[in-house]
């Protein structure tokens, strides 16, 4: 499933990969970085967080020209007043003025991280601004994908779980479990069919920041106890005998049993309406039956 | 004598607007909410007037259908629609309405008897029964609609539609008491009756139904921090305010409201009961998908849990009762059809039941707001009484 999201394989436009100190993500933000090179006409990479240049430096040169650069590192809060991107600026208009922007060319988005964002500014707001950057009509050009980064120790459950709401697809990077790999991910897809994926993968990262060794690691506990496959067979031992030959049978539904009457009695009752009841009275030997009218006396 | 101020009961015209019935509860004017098995749910259909409100599932997949079903529904039955969401473009959804099956109903009719061709010998007194259906059907009352196939766009475009998007909401003043957003939807809306003569107050000649729906309000698309202020400390207002405007308005108009609202975004279980008193109807969509509960065994054929949070008392005090609270819904192409849970036959031969550990909570919740249950419909079944067929005496 990793390795189909980042080659593009899988689509998903808003992905978000949640890290940690322990278990940073921006490799894996690199890989998605460098494969969008390849895939789209121009790259915008917004860079919040001090030490995400160093995510540049992985583009080879001949791809980097794709590659638009918003930093935020020089003025973040606008302190300088200069028009450089700020905490406090609309992302969505800093791209089309920095961009060529049109309906034809293939636009991504990689934000590194939105952290800042997320402390600065109401939740909603970076909720609402992702959802924007990652709506074609709004941003006059046919975006691919949003790719976010968001270090998940630095905000409290329910901001995430905006977040989460928001985007389609949720990484959050584990400790990893396997002694061959480096990297252990927990992927949430929200699939354009709505269907739901939850996997958990290993993998490593080569020198090309390229996917490899992709292994799902298999829940270990299997919630349905395994059945026993040699079922015993009750009437196999028996002292008398359960099975019938075919003679039998035929025998057996010769059997006339109570209350099945003769095809035309049958007949008459199916034929009624449905609901309407009618008595049959099939008086036996022991039975009195009183001839006389028993509200004779009545006067009615 | 003094004349008396005792006037003769005039028995009250029945309005005849298209697509609507009255109940055979309470006389209330109902529409079909373009689901047959939840119009016999409520009692009928939605009643004109009232707020339906459907807390979605985690991700919100069955939320919309519902909206989906509701705006086809009056798409098919000509009423007027007025549609909203932020996080999609309304015109989306308009676009990706499902196409109705015409002929449903009889198809439906003539099935079972072909299934049931075999010849009873033992029990030969049912043969000619019908075979028992547990959601009784309404023929002429809500579509079924084949959700592989969307509706013609000749047809949608007969309906008049209004949309409010994203785009259209960023106007509105911040002072005030609510959420901008909201403020211009109730706006929207209040204008929309007031042009489209849906108000009661207004003598109108041929009176039609607005139908309203709202997609996944409280999003943090409409800018709600999961039902908090921006401080993460006090509640805010701006939602429970917008519902019970909403409602008073739709009180004296001839319209319907559906409202998803994603209930598992808010954290105070108070602030999600408070949304769920201002409305009439709530009902709790719970999705297995990306869930435990879809390998679950018991729950093998069904897609979700359809929970009942609040069902509407309308110029009463009890409300209709369905025979059972426990509900599930099944996604098909043609149809999306919400059932009594049952649990599956146990087909194994071994006494031993292995599943029964692995499953502790097969019930799902019972109704989990307080209702008056003053009185419970005595259920007689057509099917027990068809069955009491002459019986002989020995």
């Amino acid at each position: 499933m990793l390795g189909d999201l980042v080659k593009g394989r899988e689509k998903s436009t808003l992905t978000l990969i949640e890290d940690s100190v322990e278990e940073p993500g921006r490799g894996l933000l690199s890989c998605f970085l460098l494969s969008l090179c390849q895939r789209v006409d121009e790259v915008h990479v917004l860079t919040f967080d001090p030490k995400s240049q160093s995510m540049l430096d992985v583009v080879p040169a001949g791809t980097n020209t794709k590659i638009v650069h918003h930093n935020c590192q020089h003025d973040m809060l606008n302190w300088k007043e200069s028009s450089e991107l700020c905490l406090d600026s609309d992302l969505a208009k800093v791209i089309k003025a920095k961009g060529n922007l049109n309906r034809d060319r293939k636009v991504a988005l990689v934000i590194d991280s939105l952290s800042a964002l997320l402390l600065f500014r109401p939740v909603p707001y970076t909720c609402q601004t992702l959802h924007k950057l990652s709506d074609s009509d709004a941003m006059g050009a046919s975006v691919e994908q949003v790719v976010a980064l968001v270090h998940h120790d630095l905000h409290d459950n329910s901001s995430l779980t905006l977040v989460e709401h928001t985007v389609s697809t949720v990484i959050r990077t584990w400790p990893t479990q396997s002694p061959g790999h480096e990297f252990c991910c927990n992927t949430l897809h929200k699939k354009i069919s709505g269907k739901i994926v939850r996997i958990k993968e290993h993998f490593n990262i080569s020198d090309q920041f390229e996917i490899e060794n992709i292994t799902e690691l298999k829940t270990v506990i299997d919630s349905t106890p395994q059945q026993p496959t040699s079922q015993v067979d009750p009437a196999a031992n028996l002292t008398f005998n359960l099975s019938l030959t075919d003679q039998e049978k035929k025998a057996r539904s010769q059997v006339k049993l109570p209350y099945t009457y003769d095809q035309k009695r049958i007949e008459a009752t199916l034929n009624k309406s449905v609901g309407e009841g009618k008595i049959f009275y099939q008086p036996d030997e022991a039975d009195d039956f009183d001839e006389e009218d028993p509200d004779d006396d009545l006067d009615v | 004598m003094a004349a008396t101020s005792f006037q003769r009961k005039t028995r009250a015209k029945n309005l005849q607007i298209a697509g609507s019935k009255p109940s055979l509860y309470n006389n209330q004017l109902l529409i079909s909410s373009g689901i047959p098995s939840l119009d016999s749910i409520l009692g009928g259909g939605l009643a004109v007037g009232s707020v339906l409100l459907v807390e979605e599932d985690n991700f919100g997949n069955y939320g919309r259908l519902l909206l989906k079903y509701f705006c086809a529904e009056a798409v098919m039955t000509g009423h007027s629609l007025l549609l909203s969401s932020a996080d999609q473009s309304p015109d989306q959804i308009i676009k990706e309405l499902p196409a109705p099956i015409i002929d449903d109903p009889g198809s439906v009719v003539t099935r079972p008897e072909e299934e049931g061709s075999e010849k009873m010998s033992i029990a030969w007194r049912y043969q000619h029964l019908p075979k028992f259906q547990s959601n009784p059907t309404t023929v002429k009352f809500g579509h079924y609609y084949d959700l592989t196939k969307v509706m013609d766009p000749a047809l949608v475009n007969s309906c008049d539609c209004s949309c409010v998007g994203q785009t259209d909401l960023l106007d509105g003043d911040l002072n005030g008491v609510m959420n901008p957003k909201y403020r211009c939807l109730l706006k929207t809306i209040k204008e929309k009756i007031d042009r489209g003569g849906f108000s009661t107050a207004k003598v109108q000649e041929k009176r039609n139904i607005l139908r309203i729906g709202i997609h996944s309000l409280g999003s943090p698309q409409w800018g709600e921090n999961g039902g908090f202020c921006e401080n993460h400390e006090d509640l805010d207002y701006s939602l429970p305010r917008f519902l019970l405007a909403l409602r008073s308005i739709l009180r004296t108009a001839f319209g319907v409201c559906i409202i998803t609202i994603p209930t598992h975004l808010f954290k105070s279980a108070t602030f999600v009961s408070r949304l769920e008193r201002l409305c009439d109807t709530v009902v709790h969509l719970e999705s297995f998908a990306g869930s435990d509960k879809e390998k679950n065994p018991a729950y093998k054929e069904y897609h979700g849990l359809f929970h009942i949070r609040q069902l509407p008392r309308l110029n009463s005090l009890t409300s209709h009762m369905p025979d059972t609270l426990d509900f599930a819904f099944k996604l098909r192409r043609k149809k999306f059809t919400i059932e009594k849970l049952h649990l599956p036959p146990e087909l194994s031969d071994t006494a031993s039941r292995p599943q029964e550990d692995a499953v502790p909570n097969l019930r799902p919740g019972v109704l989990s707001c307080e209702m008056d249950i003053l009185s419970y419909p005595t259920y007689s079944g057509n099917f027990t009484s068809q069955k009491t067929d002459s019986n002989v005496s020995d």
